[in-house]
């Protein structure tokens, strides 16, 4: 695994799942300390797994559960390839629209907040990006494409928000500088010094830099 | 359905090279890529004759992991038959799972989990990008860890923790002090067997309290919250919760769990 690689949650629980297929406390102790940053997930999941098992196997599926599921599932892979010829016609206008990330989770029916913390990044930071207070050049490129896949959107496009000008908080209507612009000055790895994230989330997001 | 790794072999040698994973230097193990190897040469009609194979004894035989390489592979060459045939195939081998592994949810409910995660498990497998290349290296653990993300994600909609929170009696107070003492609180999987049915009776938030505490070993938690070791939490930590707000939780497990020990 590349050290520079930012794994997301989901990867971490398919690699918890294939290597410890009983959850165990020395498995979630072993995942904790490999993965600090995703310490509640791990233990949720876990539990949530050993619920599982404590609980009688469920009945099979009906016949007609089977036919729905069958035809479920068709209608499921339907309607993403209708939703990925759509996208690679004319990507999603409210996608290209967007001039910030708060707008582009907007279009993809998310939040800020989910996103950052399937990135492993912390609000302050998520803010800082979302406002493009952080220089442009400096943020990597697999944060881009993180951004991009949680955000149902293109690198291209995250590019493009993250280099605009520097937006202000929202201010009431009566403050007169609310659309003045500020000069933006610290790079991203200055940014996650001064974040609030578990040193491991610093160091991975520093060496992805 | 064959969720059973694998024993590690040597790599399929003098067979056509099979494309390299991307995502976090995952590795195909080598079933799968010899699978690959052997079937790539051939046309889209035998592939699919060929998927069709259900007995895991015929060498001719696809993991999902090879199917789902056939069915991107496929769909990037633009043979939807091809693709949904394939497709077809892996819903009909993931039912067994869904049927068994969701449990503790009505019929309607476990069809709902079961079509969330089919549908993230489609997003991923057919990724421009190489978000869903696990799903080439172990499919059976990708599809375990969505579905338990997914029933965790309903159990949270249903989760309520007010009246857990509802004051114990002077009984349960003792008993909540000999919890706390508690230094190995392991369940052997007899005592689990024996409280099985309990267990299912119980609150989903209980249970997993109760198993948190007995089988992940997790302490109940630290008088003092800055004396807590996030490398090794416990549960008060882990919901953010009092040691004795836990305590109290685990005392309501084990009243409605008495029963069934005597039993």
């Amino acid at each position: 695994m590349s050290q520079f690689s930012p794994i997301t949650v989901e990867d971490v629980l398919d690699q918890f799942v294939a290597e410890f297929p009983e959850p165990t406390r020395d498995g979630l102790l072993t995942y904790i300390a490999r993965y600090p940053q995703h310490r509640e997930a791990l233990v949720s999941f876990a539990a949530t797994a050993l619920e599982q098992r404590s609980l009688p196997p469920a009945e099979a599926f009906s016949h007609e559960q089977a036919t729905r599921f069958a035809g479920r599932a068709a209608s499921a892979l339907e309607n993403y390839l209708f939703g990925r010829d759509q996208a690679r016609s004319a990507p999603a206008a409210a996608s290209r629209s967007a001039s910030s990330l708060s707008e582009l989770a907007a279009a993809a029916g998310t939040s800020l907040a989910l996103v950052a913390e399937r990135l492993s990044l912390d609000m302050g930071l998520t803010s800082k990006l979302d406002r493009r207070l952080i220089r442009a050049e400096t943020i990597p490129r697999r944060l881009v494409e993180g951004l991009a896949e949680h955000l149902g959107s293109t690198a291209e496009i995250v590019s493009q928000v993250l280099r605009g000008p520097a937006r202000m908080s929202p201010a009431p209507s009566f403050m007169i500088i609310r659309s003045a612009s500020i000069p933006v000055e610290e790079t991203f790895t200055e940014a996650v010094a001064a974040s609030t994230l578990p040193d491991a989330a610093k160091e991975m997001w520093t060496n992805a830099a | 359905m064959s969720r059973t790794k694998p024993a590690p072999e040597e790599a399929a040698k003098d067979l056509p090279p099979v494309p390299p994973l991307t995502r976090n230097g995952y590795v195909r193990n080598a079933r799968t890529i010899r699978q690959i190897a052997n079937h790539q040469g051939k046309a889209p009609a035998d592939i699919r004759a060929i998927a069709r194979i259900r007995d895991e004894a015929d060498p001719r035989w696809l993991a999902a992991e090879t199917l789902v390489f056939f069915m991107r592979r496929a769909d990037q060459a633009g043979d939807d038959r091809t693709r949904n045939a394939l497709f077809a195939e892996l819903t009909e081998r993931c039912k067994g799972f869904f049927a068994s592994q969701i449990r503790g949810f009505t019929p309607d409910r476990r069809e709902d989990i079961a079509q969330e995660v089919m549908t993230k498990l489609v997003a991923l497998i057919f990724a421009e990008d190489d978000r869903g290349d696990f799903a080439q290296v172990a499919f059976w653990s990708l599809l375990e860890a969505r579905t338990l993300t997914a029933v965790e994600r309903a159990r949270a909609q249903g989760r309520r923790y007010e009246s857990l929170d509802e004051p114990v009696s002077a009984d349960g107070e003792s008993r909540m002090s000999n919890l706390e003492r508690l230094e190995a609180p392991g369940l052997q999987s007899d005592d689990l067997t024996m409280i099985s049915e309990g267990l299912a009776q119980l609150d989903p938030h209980l249970r997993q309290v109760f198993l948190m505490r007995h089988q992940l070993g997790m302490a109940v938690g630290k008088e003092n919250r800055a004396d807590e070791d996030p490398a090794d939490p416990s549960i008060a930590f882990h919901f953010n919760v009092s040691a004795r707000t836990v305590g109290k939780w685990l005392t309501k497990a084990e009243t409605q769990l008495a029963t069934y020990r005597k039993a």
